[in-house]
């Protein structure tokens, strides 16, 4: 025998990434410790997003976060007129498959008419990692102020990710943030990782990670090309 | 500390699998474990006795073993072993060419791979 522990999560990742897939929605999962900036990264990202054409139409942008407690997230990521959840894990350091697939049905808009979902995991750099969501994109979040050795004391965070951002770089000089070092700490996790510097408080860097976020919306569509649709 | 709901999976899955195979009672769980699985050995054995404790495999005795981190090398055509603690010394390149390369071949390994059955 040769069995996942992580089974029960994992059988819900496939069902949510073949849901993802076939609704060719781009699912999101965005990790980072808390403080990072995550809010404001996805808020600020998400208004210069719905203003983006794909298709000749705007793009539509959904979210769901968790948090241990407190919906004060959700409410500042409705100020980017996105459709929010909030789900509170209570104790739970992070977020599972489960917990995802039951938040869609609570989103103001049909989830498969979403472009992009936005998934704001828990603030952790530990347990999340774990948990497959069925997200078709991980993003890991590494702030300025956090230090360059961050992704060498949370390796599995920075390995995962298909994408890292390293925000409030409006940050760095105050911070001393030696930025050459932590592209060199990144990449000894992961050599081919795309990596993108922010500031949403600035702007610096925000049309570079919305066009990313663009680019893989597209690979996704013409990956997922329609099925057979039966009429 | 995600060790406990993981332990929780690992009890649900095995004595699922004693009834699948008709046995009794497990006298032993044999679990791989990879650093990139996220899991720290030590939590999940810990997380494991209090979860046991409260259900009918109490006395089930978890053995894990570590499983090292090995990557694929497309240049070479080769695996190699990466020595090393993540975020450690650890490096992700080929052992043979010394190129750097993010295909993993093992490492995240979460896994019940054999139990005893009495």
């Amino acid at each position: 025998m040769h069995k996942s522990i992580m089974n029960a999560n994992n059988l819900q990742a496939a069902r949510n990434r073949g849901f993802f897939a076939g609704s060719r929605v781009l699912a999101v999962n965005v990790l980072s410790s808390p403080g990072a900036g995550k809010t404001k990264l996805l808020t600020e990202a998400i208004k210069m997003l719905r203003q983006k054409q794909v298709d000749g139409r705007n793009l539509n942008c959904g979210v769901v976060v968790g948090d241990l407690e407190t919906d004060n997230d959700a409410v500042r990521l409705r100020q980017s007129g996105a459709p929010v959840v909030q789900i509170s894990t209570g104790t739970l350091c992070h977020l599972d498959a489960a917990m995802l697939a039951r938040s869609l049905s609570d989103l103001a808009v049909d989830p498969t008419q979403l472009d992009i979902l936005f998934i704001e995991n828990v603030g952790n750099l530990v347990c999340p990692a774990t948990f497959d969501l069925g997200e078709g994109l991980r993003i890991t979040v590494l702030s300025a102020a956090e230090g360059e050795d961050k992704p060498l004391k949370y390796p599995p965070a920075f390995h995962f990710a298909d994408l890292v951002v390293l925000s409030k770089s409006d940050l760095a000089d105050a911070c001393e943030f030696d930025r050459e070092l932590a592209l060199k700490n990144i990449r000894s996790l992961k050599p081919e990782v795309e990596i993108v510097q922010v500031s949403a408080k600035t702007g610096e860097g925000l049309e570079v990670f919305c066009q990313k976020l663009i680019d893989h919306l597209l690979s996704l569509k013409q990956q997922s090309a329609p099925g057979l649709l039966i009429q | 500390m995600h060790e406990l709901s993981i332990a929780m999976s690992l009890i649900e899955l095995a004595s699922n699998e004693l009834k699948r195979n008709g046995g009794s009672k497990i006298l032993a769980l044999n679990v791989k474990l990879g650093p990139l699985s996220g899991v720290v050995k030590e939590a999940l054995l810990a997380a494991y006795q209090l979860a046991v404790s409260e259900t009918d495999m109490s006395g089930a005795v978890l053995n894990v073993e570590d499983v090292p981190v090995t990557v694929f090398c497309s240049d070479c055509n080769q695996i190699s072993t990466l020595s090393g603690s993540l975020g450690g010394s650890l490096r992700f390149v080929c052992g043979y060419c010394g190129k750097a390369t993010g295909d993993v071949r093992s490492g995240a390994d979460l896994d019940l791979v054999s139990m005893e059955i009495d």
